[in-house]
């Protein structure tokens, strides 16, 4: 196990330096500079491209940024906070992001998983079906909508919950954006933890424990529950990543100076530096987050653990 | 007591099938795999019900703009954000051009016009912006899932095929395109890539055949190994003919069920990049842009937003009631789910 | 291992792709292939195209359907722009209108132009930036409209912002909607801009030698009238005569200010100045975008402006009516001829740390050292003409500690009311050699000489500035009533900011257009009037 875990994390961090390479290709494409401006004339463009380096061929700026990465060094914003460190710019910004991302995560998977189960243990009856629509429904409609639903009729007018961010009460504050953000993991986690479900109680040795008398809720919590989860987990991890990077939209709706946001900002802006930090951050998320729940697998399902052994 | 006939009579028995018919073994009868599925189809209510209103969505997104006479980017100056108002049905008090208590077509001296489902901000009309986005929708939803399936099966199917070191680059590749996540890599290519439905489709694509593509090696990978293919390579098959013609033939109802799930995926991300103003081109219109003009006015002006929501949801409900349907068709061991 | 060379694989080809797929990498960044965006580029040195344009757009229906306090234009120069140096009445009302819609008119030159061109349609590529507002996406649509109404076909080419202002500055382009932000009162900001052998801002290469010699004869002369006069005839050319550009609609910005607050001065050729707000304590304000740069010679956009004329002050200051009074100055001597100027500087101006802590006295070095620096090389301010071309500065020394003295190339109407832009004011050069790099960057990085202190600063949420004790007006400002803390929160969206609002969490909301018929009777909407000029600049002559 360790030395599949050795080789996982070597590839995953070759990829990574792959990414990166990507990234600087993508950025290089991107028409525009960040400082076309109307009250900048060429010469002083000119300086400003001098200035930062970035006249000199993309091979040699990439290797360059490759080793200041190393140091910690993300380079400087050319448009959005002239001249701040990126990697502070990023790092005042990640930790609110991961804040929603999780709290959303929370919420998604616990409510996911009860609607799933409830949809699985009454099959067939209208509490699957509701459960269903409900899901069903949380995929179909965009989260700006869902939020600004959210918004206007729990925080405006019931003023149960505050409208916007609030640094003072983070926790308070950030109840309703998870909210709005967890609605699409909520449906994605009831539909495949249903499904998952329903094939477990049907399987063979689940029969075998029901014929040998069980009784029914100690049946499920033992042995379907337990079951059940192992394949969930390998669907939370890209829903944890779309979820942090969708949560741009939501960032700006609630006023949360979060990384989704700040990228967006960035790619507008022709930031080159910030965008390529932000990018690679959720690449990063998302990399560790797969390796992560690919060990996981590893370790709680066995017969996964063997066949990646003789990998 | 009474007097109980034990005796057998002639005629208390007679031949099951006296009347020349055929004995056919229903039960156990041949049926071709199309029928199958279409019989299976047929049970599940809920998907059979996603099809038929996927069908008048279609149906809609073709003749809907052409129903009255406003084009979708006709600006009517003064007439701006009317509500809905239909002929016949204001008589009954649901959707008779008023708003706040006010009738706004009386107010803006426009008592003879008729918007079907209102106006938006600049006057236009919104039932035709409504059918001609569903329009545009559908078909980057459509081209981004065909192109995706041929590329992603292409792929798939060759990596999968030839293994070795060819599979092992090629997958390598693709776990690249992978580790960048979806929303990042569709947002920069919307800035790197000229505003327009293409682009649109081009970057729904690039991220989209990864899916496809695994679908198509990981079946490849089971099927290559079975007898069949065995048989057919000792006959002297070449590579093409087993790809595609003993390969691909039984891979294609999976590929079928998974394009089918990414339609709304893929109707919901152009919904994405269109709040981000990377979607679609003004004026033309698309669900999604739809959905992101008229969430600006949803506390003003709730119907220039609820009306594209709801022709997006019930098209996702239906895209996904209707894969859910096909995929219990496809896999006859699911359909007791 | 078999993973691990495979990966090495394709590594090495998207290095052999990224090495030869590069061949030309130039200082201006990736040129665009042109063919797309221009082709038929041509016909707009014909004037009837050029007037088919002009008479097609309906610019009052089109700042009516915008519906966020936008107006139609009536020349380039804006209007509440400058006055009348002799009757003071406003440029725009002086002028009178200079464009006008008549759909007849474009038909029928539009007729004319195709007769001319020897063609049966012509066709138009707008270009347009699809984040530079709502207002932009929507004016661009309607006057797409205008304009096929009148027989062209358009095709609409959004871009981002920056990739847009690319391709105007390399010539790839039909006609674009674009916009000019006025840097100070004057018709000059606007003439400057289409002179012929200005390519920093004329993208189209407009090139009129009668313009030309308008605006250089405007520019030379000592008499504000004849100047006035001239500027005026130059307008007439560009806009009436030649139809070089056409203006389309001036920016408006509705908002809502609490009732019980006031005292935010709104200038449309100016930074607004936020610094006399009475009514509350402790003000919370709406801003939608967050600052860029704190330090004031190198900001460009408003926002910052806004927030550095708090912080730091100027010789002179704007008053409600656009007026200067002075600032930082007690007192100042000027010549007969208006060329040089002598500045006593307040021995209670002071510079303060973030603590409110007095660091140094507001020297005259202080200002020939911030003008200096902001017209070094080095820094490559955007604003590093303002001391050159805005306020014609020739010479300027300290005297003594105290006492500025000015030379100006020649007598500048503006000159007063131009030091109280944020490029004019002073810095500590000590402060900023001992921050290196990180001068400016918080709050703690920067000094304050202004009414108020930056007190924090969270990029992307808010940032608040408290009362300066030291300020030499402080003790006035306390008898006012001024608020004693000012926040300013970035918020984007409209809707919930317009809720937050309601709910009484802040104390001034910008609305959208969708926003403004639902809004326009609460007490406490503004419809202030911006600056900012949008028309459409027409590629006359820029083609490689």
């Amino acid at each position: 196990m360790k030395k599949y875990i050795f080789k996982r994390v070597l590839i995953s961090l070759a990829t990574l330096f792959v990414i990166l390479l990507v990234l600087f290709i993508l950025m290089d494409l991107m028409p525009g500079t960040p400082f076309n401006d109307e009250k900048l004339t060429q010469a002083q463009k000119d300086l400003l491209f001098a200035k930062y380096g970035l006249d000199k061929p993309l091979l040699t700026r990439f290797f360059l940024y490759c080793k200041n990465m190393l140091k910690g060094d993300l380079g400087v914003s050319y448009a959005i906070n002239k001249n701040f460190a990126v990697s502070s710019m990023v790092k005042d910004r990640l930790g609110i992001s991961i804040a929603v991302g999780a709290m959303a995560m929370t919420l998604g998977t616990v409510l996911g998983l009860v609607l799933g189960i409830l949809a699985a243990l009454n099959h067939n009856s209208w509490i699957d079906n509701l459960c269903s629509a409900i899901s069903v429904l949380g995929v179909s409609i965009p989260s700006y909508v869902c939020a600004l639903l959210l918004c206007y009729f729990i925080a405006y007018k019931l003023n149960w919950l505050p409208i916007l961010y609030n640094v003072e009460q983070p926790f308070i504050s950030l109840i309703l954006p998870a909210v709005a953000l967890s609605v699409s993991p909520t449906a994605n986690i009831a539909r495949f933890t249903r499904s998952e479900m329903i094939d477990v109680m049907n399987s063979d040795y689940i029969l075998l424990v029901e014929s040998k008398g069980v009784r029914n809720w100690k049946m499920i919590i033992s042995h379907v529950l337990r079951n059940t989860l192992i394949p969930v987990i390998t669907v939370m991890g890209p829903i944890l990543v779309n979820l942090l990077t969708g949560s741009s939209v939501i960032e700006k709706i609630f006023g949360i100076p979060g990384i989704g946001r700040l990228m967006i900002t960035a790619i507008q802006e022709n930031d080159y530096n910030v965008t390529i930090a932000c990018a690679f951050v959720y690449c990063v998320m998302y990399i560790v987050v797969m390796l992560f729940v690919d060990i996981l697998y590893g370790v709680i399902d066995p017969r996964i653990r063997i066949a990646k052994e003789d990998d | 007591m009474p007097n109980i006939d034990h005796e057998f009579h002639v005629d208390d028995f007679e031949f099951a099938h006296s009347k020349g018919e055929r004995l056919i073994d229903r039960n156990y009868s041949s049926t071709s795999y199309a029928k199958d599925v279409w019989n299976n189809f047929k049970k599940n209510r809920g998907a059979f019900i996603g099809a038929i209103i996927i069908s008048i969505i279609i149906l809609m997104a073709i003749v809907g703009p052409g129903m009255n006479d406003y084009t979708y980017k006709q600006i009517h100056g003064g007439q701006e954000c009317l509500v809905p108002r239909v002929p016949g049905l204001e008589k009954i008090g649901i959707f008779d051009g008023y708003h706040n208590g006010k009738n706004q077509y009386h107010e803006q001296e426009a008592d003879d016009v008729y918007y079907w489902f209102g106006s938006d901000t600049q006057g236009r009309d919104i039932w035709t912006r409504v059918w001609s986005g569903t329009r545009v929708s559908l078909i980057i939803a459509l081209a981004a899932v065909v192109i995706d399936i041929v590329i992603g099966m292409v792929y798939g199917l060759v990596s999968g095929f030839f293994g070795g070191m060819i599979d092992s680059v090629m997958q390598r590749f693709a776990e690249i395109i992978n580790g960048i996540p979806t929303l990042v890599i569709v947002t920069l290519l919307g800035m790197v890539l000229p505003a327009g439905i293409a682009s649109i489709i081009f970057a729904l694509m690039l991220t989209g055949w990864i899916g496809m593509e695994r679908i198509a090696r990981a079946q490849i990978l089971k099927v290559k190994e079975q007898e069949f293919v065995l048989a057919s390579r000792t006959l002297g098959a070449s590579k093409f003919r087993l790809i595609f013609s003993e390969i691909l033939p039984n891979i294609l109802g999976q590929v079928i069920v998974t394009s089918m799930f990414s339609i709304p995926n893929a109707i919901f991300l152009e919904a994405y990049l269109s709040f981000l103003g990377l979607g679609v081109p003004a004026p033309m219109a698309s669900l999604g842009s739809l959905v992101s003009d008229g969430y600006k006015s949803m506390t003003t002006f709730p119907h220039i937003l609820i009306i594209p929501v709801i022709v997006m949801a019930v098209l996702m409900l239906c895209f996904n009631l209707f894969a859910d349907g096909l995929r219990d068709a496809f896999d006859p061991n699911m359909l007791n789910k | 291992m078999k993973k691990l060379v495979a990966l090495l694989l394709v590594l090495l080809l998207l290095f052999g792709l990224t090495s030869c797929g590069k061949k030309e990498d130039t200082p201006s960044g990736g040129g665009e292939g042109g063919g797309e965006v221009v082709e038929d580029a041509i016909i707009f040195q014909n004037e009837n195209v050029r007037k088919a344009i002009g008479y097609a757009i309906d610019r009052v229906s089109l700042a009516k359907s915008l519906n966020d306090g936008s107006v139609a234009a009536e020349g380039i120069i804006p209007f509440k722009l400058a006055s009348n140096p002799d009757t003071g009445v406003d440029f725009r009302d002086d002028q009178g209108a200079i464009v006008a819609y008549d759909a007849a008119k474009a038909q029928e030159y539009y007729e004319k132009a195709c007769e001319e061109l020897g063609k049966k349609k012509l066709t138009i590529n707008l270009l347009y930036g699809t984040n530079e507002g709502d207002s932009v996406i929507k004016a661009a649509e309607q006057i797409a409209y205008y304009l096929e109404e009148a027989g062209f076909e358009v095709n609409l080419v959004s871009k981002q912002k920056k990739e847009r202002l690319q391709l105007m500055d390399n010539g790839e382009y039909d006609v674009a909607l674009t916009r000019w932000g006025p840097d100070y009162g004057d018709p000059q900001t606007y003439m400057d801009l289409y002179i012929s052998y200005n390519t920093s801002n004329n993208a189209g290469r407009y090139n009129s030698s009668k313009y030309d010699k308008l605006v250089e004869d405007a520019e030379a002369t000592t008499n504000p009238s004849e100047r006035w006069d001239l500027f005026k005839q130059a307008e007439k050319v560009l806009v009436e005569e030649d139809f070089g550009i056409i203006p389309v609609f001036q920016a408006g910005g509705a908002m809502i200010i609490r009732p019980t607050i006031s005292g935010i001065q709104f200038h449309s050729a100016a930074v607004d100045n936020y610094r006399h707000i009475v009514g509350k304590d402790d003000v919370t304000l709406i801003t939608n975008t967050d600052i860029v740069y704190l330090d004031y010679q190198y900001a460009t956009d408003g926002t910052s402006f806004i927030a550095e004329t708090l912080f730091t002050s100027g010789l002179t200051e704007l008053d409600a009516d656009g007026n200067w009074q002075l600032d930082l100055a007690e007192s100042y001597e000027m010549n007969d001829d208006g060329t040089e100027y002598t500045f006593k500087i307040r021995d209670d101006a002071d510079w303060v740390d973030v603590n409110g802590n007095v660091v140094a006295p507001v020297t005259a070095q202080d200002f020939v050292d911030a003008w200096d620096r902001i017209q070094s090389e080095e820094l490559a301010s955007d604003y590093s003409w303002w001391i050159t071309d805005v306020l014609l500065l020739k010479d300027y020394t300290a005297v003594d500690e105290k006492t500025l003295k000015v030379t100006l190339e020649k007598p500048n109407g503006i000159f007063m009311s131009c030091l109280a832009f944020p490029s004019a004011f002073p810095i500590n050069k000590a402060f900023i050699d001992e921050k290196g790099d990180q001068y400016a960057t918080t709050a703690d990085t920067i000094l304050s000489c202004g009414p108020y202190i930056l007190d924090s600063w969270t990029p992307g949420y808010s940032y608040e500035l408290v009362r300066n004790g030291k300020y030499w007006f402080d003790s006035d400002y306390t008898a006012a009533g001024t608020a004693k803390k000012v926040v300013f929160r970035v918020l984007e969206d409209t809707q919930t900011a317009l809720m937050e609002y309601e709910a009484g969490n802040i104390d001034t909301v910008i609305l959208s257009g969708e926003q403004v018929t639902a809004n326009k009777d609460v007490e406490g909407f503004v419809n202030r009037l911006q600056g900012y000029l949008f028309y459409l600049s027409i590629n006359i002559n820029h083609y490689e």
